[in-house]
């Protein structure tokens, strides 16, 4: 079928495309070194995810466990020491353990939560601002509504009318948070589809659903990378939350945020109940956001050549 | 009027845009006819509708702007009726468009072997694979060197007459019947233009496509056409081939125009532009439009909108004057002020 010449050239043209797809990334390697506060998030964040992938086997304790030693001989919370390396909270179970088996529930919510927001968004975005007219009417007008509610305000009352569970509180915080990408994407789209290359494409025959998947989603990836890097950190947040107010993920399953409402009750008498899943959280939260920051700029082709 | 075998014909096609500040009558019945294998010019300043009528033809108008009146027949059949569908099949299958700036007209974002390809999947069902080996074929037409590596680099990589000469590939990569080119030369230097313009020429010529070539140049119209439309506020004020206009033109906005081209010999002195400016469109007509900037204009030309009549075989104009010929004014003295 195919001459082989033609083969060469397609071997070639692949060939080359590679060579470009590793410059590319060699350049965001290159500012990422030169970038320190967003590599320590990268390699923070690296190694809370294979934390949290590999909990069962760096968990010094099972986390739902209440230990006998875990507890004073008053049945006060054990502080920081050998056996127990942040502590017990007063059921006298590992503060440690319940981290790092934390860490995996906050970590997927904030992630698949936000995944689904991002598609939700972009879609809902493309569509609205390409066809225009009622269509954008109707979406953008939606959204306006979602937008205009008090965010945890409209949390509670979806997970009150849905009952708590991680899909649940993962459905809502999706529902709750593609307004945002939506309106971004809505915006890039009204500008993108005036310009001339989308013109061009449209007098070659090409279909609206081809121009906007083929022609117009790469022009958005920055914007979803950068937004979506920082909805992250804000899905953590709202898990956390939601499960401090007692309506997020179901005790006795440890997430950050349940767990920061637990040692409430004690924080005078046991600090450490609080403080190291609020630092945790803190760090996570600010990970996210410094590499979100650095994604943004390096992305930027206005800064290429600083 | 036109050659026996029309490609496309426009039959009092009006284009307007409804705004806040009223309608403007972007184009008032356009009226043209474009044979098989024939090179038109439209000219005119910039709001004379030229590419707007283009925009119209192709289907491609943004709402608000839409045609209120007239038809648009491409070999017969009504492009202003066709179904969406039919007329995705119509462009880049029949007709093709070239922009005024290929850096712009090309996706910034994707190879130059993917978007020749992409007409080829699209309209000749071709896989990825023979649309890149036949893309290689259409960049080596268009005299691109190095083809094959060219098909993956991005438009950024490539000079603007290269880019220009990669959107001639694309728009011609199905064969279409008819091109419009909307200032395909205004965004190059003199050479590429030159360059870009003899390709056009040389590869439409050997598939005996029809062009439309839109530019407020009328040198590049007389290196390039064999007939020109002067368009004025949205009217066609003048029709014919372009020996015939550029030598004895009968509009006075026309001559305006020549006028107002710079010239190698003879004296050095400032360019003779148009006084005035084009009128407001989103009036009704009061007289003929350009009146007001007409050093010929007398009372009728305020009050009577003059009509596009035939003056000669395949020659039109919309003057007062053109009827009897002016031979007694002389418009370059007044113009040249």
């Amino acid at each position: 079928m195919a001459r082989p010449e033609v083969e060469q050239a397609i071997l070639d043209a692949e060939e080359l495309a590679a060579v470009r797809q590793v410059s590319t990334w060699r350049t965001l390697l290159e500012s990422l070194l030169h970038n320190v506060p967003a590599m320590l998030s990268v390699v923070f964040l690296l190694i809370l995810v294979a934390v949290a992938i590999l909990a069962p086997y760096v968990a010094p304790h099972n986390p739902l466990q209440g230990f006998v030693q875990g507890l004073t001989s008053q049945g006060a919370p054990v502080p920081p020491g050998k056996t127990f390396l942040l502590g017990t909270d007063e059921n006298g179970r590992d503060i440690l353990s319940r981290m790092i088996y934390g860490a995996r529930v906050s970590l997927t919510i904030g992630i698949v939560a936000n995944g689904i927001a991002i598609v939700i968004g972009v879609m809902v975005g493309m569509v609205a601002g390409y066809f225009g007219g009622w269509i954008d009417t109707l979406l953008m007008r939606v959204t306006d509504v979602v937008m205009a509610f008090p965010i945890l305000l409209l949390a509670i009352a979806l997970i009150a009318v849905t009952g708590p569970s991680i899909t649940n509180i993962i459905l809502v915080i999706a529902l709750i948070y593609w307004v945002n990408m939506a309106r971004v994407v809505h915006g890039m789209v009204l500008s993108l589809k005036e310009r001339e290359f989308v013109t061009a494409t449209r007098t070659l025959g090409v279909g609206p659903w081809r121009i906007l998947f083929r022609h117009i989603l790469p022009h958005l990836s920055s914007a979803i990378i950068v937004y979506g890097s920082l909805g992250v950190a804000t899905t953590v947040l709202l898990e956390a939350s939601l499960s401090y107010i007692g309506i997020g993920v179901p005790v006795p399953m440890p997430s950050w945020g349940n767990m920061i409402a637990e040692g409430q009750a004690t924080y005078q008498v046991a600090p450490w109940l609080l403080i190291y899943p609020g630092i945790a959280l803190v760090l996570t939260v600010l990970a996210f956001n410094l590499i979100g920051d650095w994604l943004r700029d390096a992305l930027d082709p206005m800064q290429e050549g600083k | 009027m036109c050659a026996i075998e029309p490609v496309l014909q426009v039959q009092g096609v009006s284009i307007e845009i409804p705004t806040r500040h009223g309608t403007v009558h972007a184009a008032r019945d356009v009226d043209f006819a474009l044979g098989r294998g024939e090179r038109l010019g439209i000219v005119g300043e910039s709001g004379s509708g030229k590419t707007i009528t283009a925009l119209g033809i192709m289907r491609l108008l943004l709402p608000p702007a839409h045609v209120t009146s007239g038809r648009i027949l491409f070999e017969g059949r009504d492009v202003t009726t066709m179904h969406p569908k039919d007329v995705n099949r119509w462009r880049g299958n029949e007709v093709g468009m070239i922009f005024q700036d290929p850096l712009t007209s090309l996706n910034p974002f994707l190879r130059i072997g993917i978007q020749v390809a992409e007409v080829l999947e699209i309209h000749r069902g071709l896989s990825r694979a023979q649309a890149m080996a036949e893309a290689e074929q259409l960049l080596r037409r268009v005299q691109i060197s190095d083809a094959r590596r060219r098909l993956s680099e991005y438009p950024h990589q490539l000079s603007g007459g290269m880019r220009q000469r990669v959107v001639i590939a694309i728009a011609m990569a199905t064969r279409p019947k008819m091109i419009i080119a909307d200032e395909p030369t205004t965004a190059l230097d003199v050479t590429a233009q030159a360059n870009v313009l003899d390709l056009l020429r040389d590869l439409t010529e050997a598939e005996r496509t029809s062009v439309v070539l839109i530019t407020h140049d009328l040198s590049v119209i007389a290196d390039f056409c064999e007939r020109v439309l002067v368009m004025y506020a949205g009217r066609i004020v003048e029709e014919g081939s372009v020996d015939e206009v550029i030598s004895e033109p009968r509009h006075p906005y026309t001559q305006a125009l020549l006028n107002s081209i710079p010239r190698l010999q003879g004296a050095v002195g400032r360019l003779p532009s148009i006084p005035g400016a084009p009128p407001d469109l989103t009036r009704e007509l009061q007289g003929c439009p350009f009146a007001p900037r007409c050093p010929v204009a007398y009372d009728r030309c305020r009050t009577e909108v003059p009509e596009l009549l035939e003056i000669g075989p395949g020659r039109r104009a919309a003057c007062h004057l053109a009827q009897p010929i002016p031979s007694n004014i002389t418009l370059e003295g007044d113009l040249a002020e």
